[in-house]
């Protein structure tokens, strides 16, 4: 007995350190180990047979020879397995496979990005209708019927009278937010607007704008600037260059208008002032406790800056070419 | 609004090159857009704010000037009352000019004279001046009253006097049923809300906006009636709205003139029409004034500081207003400023606080953060329910989707609110669902895209709920589409969803019975499908926190069943009932469909089941096999293979 399972043991370990491929290794798996048919379990089956002492003895020593070659075999094939890999050409300058991906349109990335930024600074999101009334977005913000002002902002009403239309400014949220909050206030109000303009290059009768406001006791002209500039650099990069000059709105006195210098020319990004004191008035906050400023930039310009976009209706056609862009 | 170096040196001099002078105006709130060089003169383009009705001429720049650089004005004739040759005062002649203004309100001054004036063209220069500030030259009386508007701010208007009926002139509201044919031969309709100069029979003018056709000087006038007024900007505002006009002279009297400036114009205008078109005072100029008194503003120093933030000197304060033309004085109770006439726009301290900043310097107060308390930090719930836009949008872009912008303004929808006043049919209602405006964005792509996936976030109306749709071309794109809808809806923490079929190719999205959208696939030269949910109704059933689920240590069972049922059940309910057989039921799989020849097909689906306590037997499921086979049997009368 001894002797077949040493023949077995040295017969077996040969074929498996000679086997050439996976597919002979395999039948040599089959026949030494295979259940029914392999030569070790045939073995096995006929130590019973043996008497008590020889029993013992050969069962050890074919469990021992049984996991010997087991593991050899188990060495063998991984051998085996990596030389088929390397055989294998593999192209490693073949083209990936690209993962399917979305995108968020460039105008959500503009205005999380600015959101973000004052979000910092203690700001948070409110939001205004789109169908506003001609009291909230010119009469309190100090822009009469018969204010040269309107002109600036073409308009589509709903109503033959005139009294609900598209809002032209983010800037009756303003009004909607004061008239329902107490000081301190730190807002920032993104959202659609309408104004009738005819479509170019530089003009939608739709585009968003982000406003924003801030109302305490103590905040001034300094605090603006710095909010501003603050943003600019976060949006456009630390050494971005910019300059305020005084320019007019009905509701914010003073006012400015904020540009930053690109490719050579100054471009105006955004409207800004003090909030006129006929403004606090109105919305019942004594203009001599508080005081504050106010905002408004437009997402597709600052976008178009931003990313070199010559065109504003791109925005809105929506082409796979330019959208996968960002 | 063009002017040129040389028409504004008349009233100051500038030490400054002409850039560097473009940059102190602009940092001093009068942007100049554009200088240019012609000839030996240059052109300075400007964008006046709205505010400002003293800064339309080369009189107002100069003042500008004058407070930013210190340079005083030169010296000019400026007197109160037109000026009345020596012969005129002694004539007694027959003819004369009876002007009335019926409401000094809508006009405090009204200058005007008879004139005998040669017609012919102007001189070089006069013409060179108007090409170069972008008028056209016409004739020596109409150009020499476009020189005084580009030089003083002052619109001036010069009617054929013989084609005035019955000598006289009234300035007052139109009556009902009246009208005007205007100088650009429009026929416009008046009512009492517009002012208008009149003769005696009917009107002339469109007070402050345009001139009447019929009074318009021509190459045979012999003389003319000059007016040099001022009227109110409400008026001249309603006529510029109601007939949709904008000239030169409406955009000057709407921001509300100087009405000291007429007597100032009258001066030059005499001494330029004597030169250029021989003229010579008829009768005596009438002068019908009303104007306002001065008006005071007390300024407090202290809040100055308070609004911008700096600590500028009393002395430096007082030194700006005065160089504005403000009078200035200080006393206890504050700075006392007597307003000048020609500023209209300075009515309250606040506008003096704007003066004393741009002329002090935009660029000289420092920038600064807020040091303020932060208001309550916690979320206000616009801003958590952005979080969760934010959320959203993020979680379909992962999603294979491009986010997509569409207009508000569509093409004619059911119950769509329409717009007063659109620009086109095409954009004149207000969107009740966003598939429309993605469906056009899809279409729009190029044809050999194999695959356009877009999604928009956006408001629809007139509720302005807020809706997220979303539409896919590509091959096969119901169940992509859907797929990507149910990874969506579990992301947001929605687990228990269910799709009803409402028609052919349409299926409403459930969750705990409640509607909160439709997913249906079509085709229109293309395979489509598309969805649009409910977001409000969608946030409602968002999860807030996650809760994590054990993995189980136990291996699970699989185990297939196959039966056949009619081509046309759905598979959806079936699922969804075998899954309520058992909590052992951990996922089902469909693993096989094929059609049975007929009207049946056969299912093979791929059932795993697992108990978190211990590995499961084959006994163990027997009674849930069993009821699965029953209710397969029973509620879809499938016959079991």
């Amino acid at each position: 007995m001894k002797e077949r399972i040493e023949i077995l043991r040295k017969k077996a370990r040969e074929e498996i350190k000679t086997a050439q491929d996976l597919a002979a290794l395999d039948k040599i798996r089959g026949k030494y180990f295979g259940k029914k048919q392999g030569e070790l379990p045939k073995i096995l089956k006929e130590v019973p047979k043996l008497s008590k002492e020889e029993r013992s003895k050969a069962g050890k020593l074919v469990n021992e020879v049984k996991k010997e070659l087991l593991r050899i075999y188990q060495n063998k094939k991984t051998a085996l397995q990596e030389k088929r890999a390397e055989q294998e050409f593999l192209d490693v300058t073949l083209p990936g496979k690209r993962p399917l991906l979305g995108n968020l349109h460039p105008l959500t990335q503009v205005i999380d990005q600015t959101v973000e930024v004052f979000k910092r600074i203690g700001f948070q999101v409110y939001e205004g209708p789109d169908q506003e009334s001609d009291l909230y977005n010119f009469q309190k913000l100090n822009t009469p019927k018969d204010h040269p002002a309107r002109d600036v902002q073409d308009t589509f009403y709903l109503d033959r009278e005139q009294k609900t239309l598209l809002r032209t400014h983010t800037s009756p949220g303003q009004i909607r937010f004061m008239e329902t909050h107490k000081p301190p206030l730190r807002i920032i109000i993104p959202g659609l607007c309408y104004r009738r303009d005819a479509i170019d290059a530089t003009h939608l009768p739709q585009f968003h704008q982000i406003e924003g406001l801030m109302v305490d006791e103590q905040t001034t002209f300094s605090d603006l600037k710095g909010v501003l500039e603050f943003w600019a650099r976060e949006i456009f990069g630390e050494d971005v260059k910019i300059r305020f000059y005084p320019h007019y709105f009905p509701f914010t006195e003073p006012s400015a208008e904020m540009e930053i210098l690109r490719r050579g020319s100054w471009l105006e990004v955004m409207g800004a002032g003090m909030v006129h004191p006929k403004v606090l008035a109105g919305v019942g906050l004594n203009p001599k406790i508080y005081q504050g400023w106010a905002f408004g930039m437009g997402a597709e310009r600052i976008a178009m800056i931003k990313y070199g976009i010559p065109d504003i209706r791109m925005f809105y056609q929506n082409d796979l070419r330019f959208l996968r862009q960002f | 609004m063009k002017l040129t170096l040389s028409l504004i040196k008349q009233f100051v001099d500038i030490k400054d090159s002409p850039q560097r002078l473009a940059e102190r105006l602009t940092q001093a709130g009068v942007k100049v857009e554009e200088v240019e060089k012609v000839g030996g003169d240059y052109v300075f383009s400007f964008e006046i704010t709205t505010n400002r009705g003293d800064l339309l001429g080369a009189l107002g720049i100069a003042r500008e000037i004058s407070a930013i650089t210190g340079t005083p004005l030169k010296s000019f004739n400026r007197p109160l009352s037109p000026f009345i040759p020596s012969e005129i005062k002694r004539s007694s002649e027959p003819k004369d000019l009876t002007i009335e203004v019926q409401n000094p309100r809508d006009c405090p001054r009204y200058l005007g004279a008879l004139l005998a004036v040669k017609m012919g063209p102007s001189p070089d220069w006069l013409k060179h001046t108007l090409t170069l500030c972008g008028l056209r030259p016409a004739n020596n009386v109409v150009d020499i009253t476009n020189y005084l508007m580009l030089k003083y701010g002052q619109p001036t208007h010069a009617f054929d006097d013989q084609k005035v009926r019955g000598g006289k002139i009234t300035v007052r509201k139109a009556k009902r049923g009246e009208s005007l044919i205007t100088l650009d031969h429009k026929m416009r309709k008046l009512d009492p809300h517009h002012l208008v100069i009149a003769d005696q029979g009917g009107p002339i003018a469109l007070a402050g906006v345009l001139g009447g056709l019929e009074t318009e000087i021509s190459a045979r006038t012999k003389s003319i009636i000059l007016e040099i007024a001022t009227f109110a900007p409400a008026d001249v505002r309603r006529a510029e709205v109601d007939f949709n006009l904008r000239t030169e002279a409406s955009l000057r009297f709407e921001r509300g003139l100087d009405p000291y400036l007429p007597a100032v114009v009258f001066s030059e205008a005499q001494k330029l029409l004597g030169e250029h078109a021989q003229a010579k005072l008829l009768t005596k100029p009438v002068d019908i004034k009303k104007l306002p008194g001065p008006k005071t503003l007390i300024l407090d120093r202290a809040f100055v500081g308070r609004i911008l933030g700096i600590r500028i000197p009393l002395q430096e304060i007082a030194g700006i207003l005065k160089r504005l033309g403000i009078g200035v004085k200080i006393s206890s109770m504050g700075i006392s400023c007597k307003i000048p006439a020609f500023r209209k726009d300075l009515g309250e301290e606040i506008d003096l606080v704007e003066e004393i900043a741009r002329i002090y310097g935009y660029e000289k107060i420092p920038p600064v953060l807020p040091s303020g308390e932060y208001p309550n930090p916690t979320p206000l719930l616009p801003q958590k329910r952005y979080e969760v836009l934010k959320q959203v949008k993020q979680t379909l872009s992962r999603l294979g989707l491009s986010e997509a912008y569409t207009f508000s303004l569509t093409s004619k929808q059911e119950k769509a609110v329409k717009v007063a006043n659109p620009l086109s049919e095409e954009n004149a209602y207000l969107r009740v669902s966003l598939l429309p405006g993605l469906f056009k964005a899809a279409r729009a792509n190029p044809p050999n895209f194999e695959r356009v996936g877009l999604f928009e976030v956006g408001k629809i109306f007139p509720s302005e709920a807020i809706n997220i749709a979303a539409i896919l071309r590509a091959k096969n794109p119901y169940l992509e589409l859907k797929g990507i809808l149910e990874a969506f809806l579990e992301e947001l923490g929605i687990e228990e969803f269910l799709f009803k079929p409402s028609d052919e190719r349409i299926a409403d999205i459930l969750v705990k019975g409640k509607k909160i959208g439709k997913i249906e696939a079509f085709r229109e030269e293309e395979e489509i499908s598309r969805f649009e949910l409910d977001f409000e109704k969608l946030y409602s059933f968002a999860a807030k926190a996650r809760i994590v689920k054990p993995i189980p240590s136990f291996p699970s069972l699989l185990e297939d069943v196959s039966f056949i049922v009619t081509k046309k059940t759905h598979m959806g309910p079936i699922l969804s009932k075998i899954k309520e057989v058992s909590p052992l039921i951990s996922g089902i799989k469909i693993a096989d469909v094929f059609p049975q020849g007929g009207e049946e097909k056969s299912i093979t689906l791929r059932i795993s089941y697992q108990d978190l306590q211990k590995n499961l037997s084959n006994e163990d499921i027997l009674p849930t096999r069993e009821r699965i086979s029953l209710l397969l049997k029973e509620l879809f009368g499938a016959k079991l293979r």
